[in-house]
């Protein structure tokens, strides 16, 4: 066995952690253990956290990403930074680039909710399943 | 002298060409987060209040109107209350109209109205941002709820295929006369009549049986057509006699069998009337009849 075989295990490993933590791209069925996926991976998800008085009052910069909304399976509607926003599917929000406070529910049950950072400008595909 | 015309300056157009220069890439560019005015409740109520009030008149006379209003409304101001207003307001309409689209209007805008209000409860809501008092959210979600349920309920009534009214069961006309017992009081009647009548038959040979008697008692036996008489009343006292057993026969019989008949037609005349009511019925009645010279019995009757 070669120096290089626990190097490209180990290399493995990390690329399958990684993968997993990280939400998957968006897609027809988001199976993501998340429940969201994001068809940009410049953008992140952290399911469950949350902003700060502070951060959501910090001022963002740069160009608007236009972030569209898709519930798999359901609807819901869409409370950015702590407001209605929308219902799916006439949820097509234009975000300023950063991070954002969101949940999306339908009716009492909570299908996602975290802190969204939007990538600069572009587009953004965010698919929550229905589950 | 010449005069020299100066070409006028014309700073409108270029003003205009400067500002338009300016504007473009402006508009083109993302609209930064609007800094949100605070709502309360109380001042939510008041705006609430103007819709509701322009709204309730409508309700009745024009439920898709009432509807479109509220979700308008509803839709610039993101009241939850106001969502589950116009989702009552599509229920009236659809249930109205018979209309699947309203109802799964009023689906959607309940949702809506239930979906912001359970917000409004959770900690990420903003604080500045609340249309209800604590009190209220339970309320509404709960006649949220309500108007989704009533709303599923009128879909699916809709989606039932219709069923035809179950035929009214008329009364079954009898054929021919009711049987109300009408024939056997008919027939009782007459055979009565008939036995009244053996009555009289008997009546009329005792009696003429009594007047020949008297017209041979009276007869002179030393008469030289004495046995002429004799013979010519003793036979219409044979005769009467014949005359008053027939009556006797025929006044047992008549009047047996008429008052069987008429009993029997009464009990089932009494009988048909408690199962049909007393609409048609036959009357038989007896009355006595006197006068001067005579006496007896009247019987009239209707079938």
């Amino acid at each position: 066995m070669s120096f290089r075989t626990p190097a490209v295990l180990t290399a493995l490993a990390l690329a399958l952690a990684v993968g997993a933590a990280a939400p998957a791209r968006a897609a027809a069925a988001c199976s993501d253990a998340s429940g969201v996926c994001l068809s940009d991976d410049k953008a992140k998800w952290e399911p469950d956290a949350s902003l700060s008085a502070k951060q959501l009052k910090a001022k963002r910069k740069g160009p608007a990403c236009k972030v569209a909304f898709e519930i798999d399976g359901g609807r819901g509607s869409v409370f950015v930074n702590g407001r209605y926003a929308g219902t799916v599917p006439n949820v097509n929000l234009s975000l300023l680039p950063g991070k954002h406070d969101i949940q999306v529910r339908d009716g009492q049950k909570i299908l996602a909710e975290g802190v969204l950072t939007v990538p600069k400008g572009g587009s953004l595909q965010v698919t929550v399943r229905h589950g | 002298m010449i005069a020299h015309s100066i070409p006028a300056t014309r700073p409108v157009p270029k003003l205009a060409a400067a500002l338009l220069a300016v504007t473009l890439p402006i508009t083109t560019l993302p609209l930064p987060a609007l800094a949100a005015e605070d709502v309360t409740p109380a001042r939510a109520a008041g705006v609430r209040k103007t819709v509701q009030d322009r709204a309730k008149p409508m309700l009745s006379s024009d439920p898709g109107g009432a509807a479109s209003l509220l979700s308008t409304e509803a839709k610039k101001t993101n009241d939850p209350l106001l969502f589950i207003d116009a989702g009552e307001a599509y229920l009236a309409e659809g249930v109205a109209e018979r209309d699947k689209a309203a109802l799964e209007q009023a689906i959607e805008h309940a949702s809506i109205g239930i979906d912001i209000a359970a917000f409004q409860q959770d900690p990420r809501c903003d604080p500045a941002w609340q249309h209800l008092d604590a009190g209220e959210y339970d309320r509404e979600l709960t006649r949220g709820k309500k108007v989704i349920e009533d709303s599923e309920k009128a879909i699916a009534d809709l989606d039932k295929p219709v069923e035809a009214p179950p035929p009214v069961e008329e009364p079954k006309k009898e054929k021919g006369t009711p049987r109300d017992g009408r024939g056997l009081i008919a027939g009782g009647s007459l055979m009565t009549v008939v036995g009244v009548g053996g009555l009289a038959m008997i009546g009329a040979g005792l009696a003429l049986s009594s007047k020949a008697q008297k017209d041979v008692d009276a007869l002179d036996p030393s008469a030289i057509d004495f046995d002429a008489q004799f013979a010519d009343i003793d036979k219409r006292g044979k005769t009467a006699n014949v005359v008053a057993y027939a009556g006797i026969g025929v006044a047992a019989v008549g009047l047996g069998v008429g008052i069987a008949l008429l009993a029997l037609g009464v009990k089932k005349r009494k009988a048909y009337r408690a199962e049909h009511g007393a609409s048609e019925s036959a009357r038989v009645h007896v009355a006595p009849a006197l006068g001067y010279g005579y006496g007896g019995l009247t019987l009239g009757g209707r079938f």
